[in-house]
């Protein structure tokens, strides 16, 4: 027992820096749940108002650019307005190219009010939460392309994963064809997404447009940007093409969350088609 | 009773986290860098402090951070680790032999340049790197590390210059 007592006293030092070394470790690899922290979601909501007064001030710089952006936007809605049929036109409520791709898209616009920056993960803070009727796995997007979803809500703040994140694949697809594949991010430049899962043999060209696919979150048929640059990875024989995004990533101010009003209803189909499976 | 000094440096702890998570997180220098200033507690904690004592603060400090910054565990790890380093200073390169040491006020400019640029970078380097296990990307991480590293040094020696006096005594 004695030794017990003088070997503890003797390597304390060392015993207490490899248990809390134990316990962050630890801590490190539990915490891939930390959005459902209560202590988190409060750190979150202050955080937010602080952000909130602190974006304030800085818009005032911004507005010159802000208002080319509305600018130009409003030349796009004004455009697509004159395209659509008086029929889509619902009070309140934009829809994006429904004629075209039968989808039903409401739109709802926020305001950036924080982004969070580090070596692989971007986050951004909206300013629109469970109030405004919100829901996690919305898209977010800009007029210039796709932004990210909903990740994390709160009731007054929503956390948007970016599309800069190691874990967000977008189905996207080349402009005028059908063959798509997923959007990633490696992490190095955030200007460009790498464009993977294409078979080689599908002709890709240098400054093709690169859209959204169909899916449950994203509308079809946002722009995202460009191909600058193409090769074939041998190993796995499919092209590994490297998109220039037209949003700049570092400079969003507004956005808007896109809530696809048929998704509930999609969803609870494909659910059901597991049942089916087991069966 | 309570300690005196424990409440002293829990509300010191407490106000660097603070003023980390509010104002140099938001700070994003060339779009994505951030000093972390609260090194400078665990850099300039009193020398006379135990190991036990500065582990466990800068346990509390690295948990604090973890808990506002949604990265449970990154941060404790990487205090822990710079402590570490702290005490091999603190024995290797300030002891004066028999247990004393000189203190921060009788460090020349070389000794407290090395002290800082030392722990700045290697507190960046470990958090970049365990932040990229789960990517690719492994060169881009310590590059980016460096960068942010850098920033961090330079930033803490402007405020070590502004606060020497409070710091020193």
């Amino acid at each position: 027992m004695s030794f017990i007592l003088d070997f503890l006293n003797r390597n304390s030092k060392a015993l207490l820096f490899i248990f809390l070394v134990l316990i962050s470790v630890g801590l490190m690899f539990n915490s891939q749940k930390y959005h459902h922290s209560v202590w988190y979601r409060n750190v979150f909501a202050a955080q937010s108002e602080v952000n909130q007064r602190y974006n304030n001030v800085n818009e005032y710089f911004n507005l010159k650019r802000l208002n080319e952006s509305l600018v130009e936007e409003n030349e796009r809605l004004k455009q697509e307005n004159l395209n659509l049929s008086k029929a889509s036109k619902i009070a309140n409520q934009k829809i994006i190219d429904s004629a075209q791709h039968h989808q039903t898209y409401e739109l709802m616009s926020a305001e950036v009010v924080n982004s969070v920056r580090r070596a692989k993960n971007n986050y951004y803070t909206l300013n629109v939460g469970k109030q405004n009727g919100l829901q996690e796995g919305l898209a977010v997007i800009t007029n210039k392309g796709v932004v990210g979803h909903i990740a994390l809500l709160d009731d007054e703040y929503a956390l948007v994963l970016s599309a800069l994140h190691p874990e967000t694949r977008i189905k996207s697809k080349i402009k005028n064809t059908e063959y798509f594949g997923t959007l990633t991010w490696d992490g190095k430049d955030a200007r460009i997404m790498q464009l993977k899962n294409i078979d080689k043999y599908i002709p890709v060209n240098i400054n093709d447009t690169i859209e959204t696919y169909r899916s449950t979150i994203f509308p079809e048929g946002i722009p995202i940007g460009v191909i600058i640059d193409k090769q074939v990875d041998s190993r796995i024989g499919k092209w590994d093409v490297s998109v220039q995004l037209f949003q700049d990533m570092n400079a969003l101010n507004y956005v808007y969350v896109v809530h696809n009003l048929e998704k509930n209803k999609i969803d609870s189909l494909e659910t059901r088609s597991v049942i089916l499976d087991a069966e | 009773m309570l300690n005196r000094e424990l409440v002293v440096h829990i509300l010191a702890i407490l106000l660097f986290v603070i003023l980390q998570v509010l104002v140099f997180n938001n700070i994003q220098f060339l779009g994505r860098f951030n000093p972390l200033i609260f090194l400078m507690y665990i850099m300039f904690a009193p020398i006379q402090f135990s190991f036990h004592k500065i582990l466990l603060y800068s346990f509390f400090l690295g948990l604090c951070l973890d808990v506002c910054m949604g990265t449970l565990g990154v941060n404790t790890f990487c205090c822990l680790f710079t402590v570490l380093l702290r005490a091999f200073f603190l024995h290797r390169v300030f002891s004066k032999g028999e247990g004393s040491f000189l203190e921060f006020r009788d460090l020349n400019a070389l000794q407290n340049l090395s002290y800082i640029f030392s722990i700045s970078m290697f507190y960046n380097l470990l958090l970049y790197s365990i932040d990229s296990f789960s990517f690719s990307n492994f060169l881009y991480a310590i590059e980016q590390g460096i960068y942010n590293g850098l920033f961090t040094f330079v930033c803490i020696l402007i405020f070590f210059l502004l606060f020497k006096r409070l710091i020193r005594e």
